[in-house]
């Protein structure tokens, strides 16, 4: 479903990728893990066809994100860093107009009550996103990202600055669009892609630096030896840029 | 159509549910009153006087050449292009410097709709917005069509007229938002185009042939005197549509080269 291909993107002389390779498959839920600065971000955003790249290729469902973005957008549902929410609508009409922006034409009331239920936001549909809690608005940002029903869902760190129970509603939120979803979800939290997802992609410095299946039982400890070997090696070849 | 319809309705929402709307239209209002205020009272005086010297000179045409036409509605339109100049920044300033600030450009531009589609739908929920002043320069204008006998063709150019001016104003204030994520950064942009407009002929008395030519047909003041005046010329008419288109391009050209930053 996501079929990313020696990926180069360049800030200034900055190369913040530097040829990332993965694939996740239809209905897999992959975590991309890596140390603040390695190029999460970038990546997801040039999934969402915010950016685009300046080598290598890039696929969504089928589209290339820089030959067909349209197309590309019509079938990612996109939870950005900081959640793009309009804070003088209520969570309702915000809903209705992402909706509308991504062209649900039909039933498109009956999209939004759907995904109201989905990600719990029932008891506050009507107040303005503006006066909800930090848990409250994320989930109205993943709110967002279904509203469409895409076939491939992007978060960029969607449990950041939330409390534990939150967090652990967040987590089996998104453990449940598993299946009829394909998800890629980014964290620097390693038992947070541990518990929700079948897959991990570890970056580094603008690479992949692995990427090895999670499996619950070992998962904690493994991955964290994964993760600390592969980013403490490159950092030892003196590669390292400055954030 | 339906994304550019949701977009409109998202503009004009973010627009009437923040007070700087609001704060723009009522002072606009105060001031277009005082203005319309002086202008009608230091007409009573003339007519007063006048009157006087008639009945004086026993020459009763003297009254007739006081001009409610010339004297009031072409002033006051001078008037209201002036607060133009002032406000529309003010109420264009938010409409993508705030998206960038607030990251919701992130959701707009991730979603199905071209550049130029954004565009539009962005373009006329502002405009909705701005179109408002020349609703209630209308109103000020139907005072003096109730009480008094202007001539009825130039007040409608002259209102056609304002509502070019708005239409390219917003246009432009428009672009200049597109390329910030400031706010404040947007209204003194456009602030400044907008008065180089109004004043870029000035060195025009003293330049020669060809430079004075070009700098008259850069004036925004200098097309408009045609509408106030009845005379409505086509060049004048492509003039503030060029405008809006040239702030049309330069947004959506801001826009679409986002992603290849």
């Amino acid at each position: 479903m996501i079929d990313v291909r020696q990926l180069v993107k360049r800030y200034g002389d900055r190369a913040a990728l530097d040829g990332v390779t993965f694939r996740v498959e239809r209905g897999e839920v992959v975590g991309f893990l890596g140390p603040n600065g390695a190029g999460k971000t970038t990546t997801l955003r040039i999934l969402s066809t915010y950016l685009t790249p300046d080598g290598g290729s890039a696929t969504v469902a089928g589209f290339d994100v820089a030959r067909r973005p349209m197309d590309v957008r019509r079938r990612i549902g996109y939870l950005p860093e900081h959640p793009p929410l309009d804070l003088d609508h209520t969570v309702r009409e915000y809903l209705g107009f992402c909706a509308a922006l991504r062209g649900v034409t039909r039933a498109r009331a009956a999209a939004v009550s759907a995904v109201i239920d989905r990600c719990g936001l029932r008891s506050v549909a009507g107040r303005l996103i503006g006066n909800l809690s930090k848990g409250f608005r994320q989930r109205v940002g993943l709110a967002q990202a279904l509203v469409h029903a895409p076939e491939v869902v992007v978060l960029d760190e969607p449990t950041v600055g939330l409390d534990p129970s939150q967090i652990r509603e967040i987590r089996q939120l998104i453990r449940s669009l598993a299946g009829d979803h394909t998800v890629l979800l980014s964290s620097h939290i390693l038992p947070e892609v541990a518990m929700t997802c079948s897959r991990a992609v570890v970056i580094h410095q603008g690479r992949v630096a692995a990427d090895l299946p999670v499996d619950a039982a070992a998962a904690g400890g493994r991955l964290e030896t994964t993760f600390l070997s592969v980013t403490a090696t490159e950092r030892a070849a003196g590669d390292e840029v400055p954030a | 159509m339906r994304s550019i319809a949701a977009l409109i309705a998202r503009e004009i929402r973010a627009q009437v549910f923040s007070p700087i709307a609001w704060i723009v239209w009522t002072l606009y209002l105060f001031l277009a009153g005082w203005f319309f205020f002086s202008l009608v009272y230091q007409f009573a005086i003339l007519v007063q006087n006048y009157t006087g010297y008639a009945e004086m000179m026993q020459n009763p045409d003297l009254v007739e050449r006081l001009n409610l036409n010339e004297m009031v509605v072409s002033g006051l339109f001078g008037n209201f292009l002036v607060l133009f100049v002032f406000l529309i920044p003010v109420l264009t300033m938010r409409s993508f410097a705030e998206e960038r600030k607030q990251g919701t450009d992130e959701l707009l531009l991730t979603a199905p709709v071209t550049p130029g589609q954004l565009v539009a739908g962005k373009y006329l929920g502002q405009l909705a917005i701005t179109i408002v002043l020349v609703l209630a320069a209308a109103f000020y204008v139907a005072i003096l069509l109730h009480y008094g006998d202007p001539e009825r063709g130039p007040i409608a150019t002259g209102l056609a007229g304002l509502a070019l001016v708005v239409a390219a104003l917003t246009s432009l204030g428009f672009a200049v938002s597109t390329f910030t994520k400031s706010q404040v950064v947007a209204a003194v942009g456009s602030f400044v185009l907008f008065l180089l407009l109004f004043v870029v002929d000035w060195p025009a008395e003293s330049a020669d042939g060809s430079v004075r030519a070009m700098l008259r047909a850069l004036s925004l003041p200098g097309h408009f005197e045609g509408f106030a005046k009845g005379n409505v010329a086509s060049v004048d008419v492509a003039y503030f549509v060029s405008l809006a288109a040239l702030g049309l391009f330069l947004a959506r050209t801001a826009i679409a080269s986002q992603r290849w930053r």
